[in-house]
């Protein structure tokens, strides 16, 4: 699509999305509009340098300005949309680049190697010590809670046996209703209703005892 | 190429995946226990990172940063990849690739709000890019667990009407509240909580189980040629507050999948909607003393209403 017809489409959808009293109307024109703006190749990544990686999160802010403010700030006799919406976009990845830099320098006065968890990449949540005490909780069910609660006439699929498959080593309801020989749908009902409120329970009065409420 | 998927290509729009993105749903996953897990929320979380963007790009309201939703603990691992459109309810984002004939909706869902619709989302190898490429509304509950092949899925158009049409339709009944005032007025038949609190009971309620803390009361309800039970478990918490939990439950041994129960929820009315073989539905209410309220059963086209005031 060469630049002209572009400016034109772009003009009309513009209108659209701007004008149409009808919501659903003015959502599919900022729908084509964006989804032009995106497979046209007319915001393109500017280099393949280090800059290269601020191409993303410019892109993602740039759409939402235009959705917030398209109507009001556009001006059809200052710029064509094409020029408008290209120069929005180098004027945000600049800015993107700017903001990167400042925090690198900010990092640069601290030695990084002593306050990792003031690097720009935070690293991993991962599993933390109240997980893990639920798990254990689970796993050893010590007052017997999740193991005594089953679906009627069928000790085997109890909220102890679901909790291990389920939550303790991730296995699909699919799966879990295969080795329980009881449906799906029956047992994800009975985890939903009766398993998770005790697990809940068990948590929020954990928590409640060790003050962390 | 199919006519259907080129159709549907045509209108799926490619978004970019920041490294912001990447990192969080690199955070959620890292709150799993086993590697296969994590692998799956990464790409999950990416998929519903992006579609969020998408829906508030279009002015629709979501609700993804309660810090809530993105800790494992607190969801109990549910692996939901949910969106939650204020006031519509869920949509859930599937991932797709365009080498697949056909799609499994997922059956992993957990939720208090009810499911709208399955969004269907492609990420580049790259990680960079994730393409929106069409979606399945849940007016069928028989679809759920079942396969569909690709070329049923509605483009994104069809997505966007969608949406559009449940906020007018929860706009229209937004104001059905409102007329709950002349409802009550109009010579309904009323149920008044705090005679069952001086065990006075009427037009069919009957007394159940009563101690110091709780009545509970329960009456028998026609619908679509099938009777089930209304039950109201009443605590009165201090002068002001009534706590109400309601629990409906089918003379047959399971409640029948469709069925929808609704109650009024402040300015909008919450549904729950049966999607999965269960054998009761349990909201919990609260009521300040003097509040009118409706419980409503929905089966099919046919509706029942019982009026009460708390």
């Amino acid at each position: 699509m060469d630049e002209l017809e572009l400016n034109r489409q772009l003009q009309l959808l513009i209108q659209e999305a701007c004008s149409s009293g009808d919501n659903a109307q003015r959502r599919k024109a900022m729908h084509n509009l964006l989804r032009l703006l995106l497979t046209q190749g007319i915001l393109q990544r500017t280099s393949q340098g280090a800059y290269a990686e601020f191409h993303e999160e410019a892109l993602s802010k740039i759409m939402f300005k235009l959705s917030n403010t398209l109507c009001d700030k556009y001006d059809l006799n200052r710029a064509s949309p094409l020029s408008w919406i290209k120069t929005c976009y180098r004027n945000q990845l600049k800015d993107e680049i700017r903001a990167a830099n400042r925090q690198r320098k900010k990092l640069s006065l601290i030695n990084i190697e002593n306050h990792p968890e003031l690097h720009p990449v935070q690293s991993d949540i991962t599993i933390t010590d109240e997980t893990l005490e639920l798990r254990q909780w689970i796993i050893k069910d010590p007052d017997g809670v999740l193991s005594n609660c089953c679906i009627r006439d069928n000790p085997k699929a109890n909220c102890h046996l679901l909790a291990r498959l389920h939550i303790v080593q991730q296995r699909e309801w699919r799966e879990i209703a295969e080795e329980i020989g009881v449906s799906s749908n029956t047992l994800r009902s009975h985890w939903s209703r009766k398993c998770k409120f005790l697990i809940q329970n068990w948590f929020r009065e954990d928590n409640d005892l060790l003050g962390k409420n | 190429m199919s006519n259907q998927l080129s159709e549907l290509l045509e209108l799926a729009i490619p978004l970019p995946l920041t490294a912001s993105f990447r990192q969080q749903a690199n955070s959620y996953a890292a709150q799993f226990f086993t590697a296969n897990t994590r692998h799956r929320m990464y790409f999950n979380s990416l998929a519903v990172l992006v579609a969020d963007v998408y829906l508030r790009l279009l002015g629709f309201e979501t609700d993804l940063t309660k810090p809530e939703r993105w800790n494992a603990v607190h969801r109990l691992w549910s692996e939901g990849n949910e969106i939650e459109l204020l006031g519509l309810g869920n949509l859930e984002c599937c991932l797709i690739s365009l080498e697949q004939q056909s799609v499994v909706l997922p059956v992993e869902i957990e939720s208090d709000r009810p499911l709208i619709g399955y969004l269907f989302v492609e990420i580049d190898r790259s990680e960079k890019v994730a393409t929106l490429m069409g979606f399945l509304p849940t007016i069928h509950p028989e679809s759920v667990d079942s396969e569909m092949q690709i070329t049923t899925l509605k483009s994104m158009d069809d997505l966007i009407d969608y949406l559009t049409e449940q906020e007018t339709s929860i706009l229209n009944r937004t104001d059905e509240i409102r007329d709950l005032n002349f409802e009550f007025s109009e010579g309904i038949t009323i149920n008044y909580l705090k005679n069952w609190l001086n065990n006075i009971y009427e037009m069919g309620w009957q007394p159940a189980k009563r101690n110091l803390t709780n009545v509970t009361a329960k009456k028998e309800l026609q619908l679509g040629g099938q009777t089930f039970e209304l039950e109201l478990v009443i605590s009165q918490r201090n002068q002001e507050l009534l706590f109400v939990e309601v629990i409906i439950r089918c003379q047959n041994a399971y409640l029948p999948i469709g069925m929808q129960v609704s109650v009024p929820d402040e300015s909008d009315i919450y549904t729950q909607t049966v999607e999965f073989q269960a054998d009761l539905i349990s909201i919990p209410l609260e009521f300040r003393s003097g509040e009118e309220f409706w419980i409503e059963l929905r089966l099919n086209q046919s509706a029942i209403r019982e009026y009460f005031i708390a």
